[in-house]
């Protein structure tokens, strides 16, 4: 990995058309500020890190979970 | 085209069912080529089958049947991926996971599908920010 030092303010470049500034440091917190295309999906990673996840637990629902499932809409 | 499955066997795909999901599944990137296959027992719920591999496949639904105030805020530009100019043009699934009895089956309202159905394609939208669980517990 890569590291870097930055200060308030200073900023790094990702490719040619990102840019990740430091806005403010308090105790154990930064602040970033991103300019990217708005098409540039800039998730917090623990978000990102369950939502994939939950991703690979429903890809595995078994077939036999089925008769839980008619029960379950059956039910609503 | 015929598409191997592990639950449904052969299903017949026309090119016009295909919905193609450009970026993939957040988990899934090689999976870009689904189809939805009505679930067996009827219901809300159907299933998204990978066309590329038979063994994944999500059981989804309209978050609405199950969870009448779901709303999400998007960005128009968030939609781009779909190709969709609003989100009323543009259908909302969530993928249903269902564990073993007595667990109960969640919703993932946090990581919704976005779906364009005149151009049959998909994206997954994280949402940011906001209070929709990705394990929103159901029935």
């Amino acid at each position: 990995m890569l590291v870097l030092t930055r200060g308030r303010e200073e900023s790094i470049v990702l490719g040619d058309d990102i840019v990740v500034t430091i806005v403010d440091i308090r105790g154990d917190k930064v602040r970033l500020g991103i300019d990217a295309p708005r098409e540039t999906v800039i998730l917090r990673k623990e978000v990102y890190d369950a939502i994939r996840q939950e991703n690979l637990d429903a890809a595995g629902v078994d077939p036999q979970d089925l008769g839980d499932l008619d029960n379950l809409l059956g039910n609503s | 085209m015929k598409v191997e499955t592990t639950r449904f066997g052969k299903v017949d795909v026309n090119d016009a069912e295909m919905i193609v999901f450009p970026s993939g599944i957040l988990g899934f990137p090689e999976c870009k080529q689904y189809t939805l296959v009505p679930h067996p027992g009827g219901g809300p719920c159907q299933w998204l089958q990978s066309c590329d591999t038979p063994e994944i496949a999500f059981v989804i639904c309209e978050p609405q049947m199950f969870v009448p105030d779901y709303r999400i805020n998007i960005r128009i530009e968030d939609l781009a991926p779909v190709g969709a100019i609003s989100l009323d043009e543009a259908r909302v699934w969530a993928i249903m996971r269902v564990p073993p009895r007595p667990e109960k089956p969640t919703l993932n309202l946090a990581g919704p599908l976005i779906l364009n159905p005149t151009r049959r394609l998909g994206m997954q939208f994280v949402v940011n920010g906001g209070n929709w669980s990705h394990r929103h517990e159901i029935g």
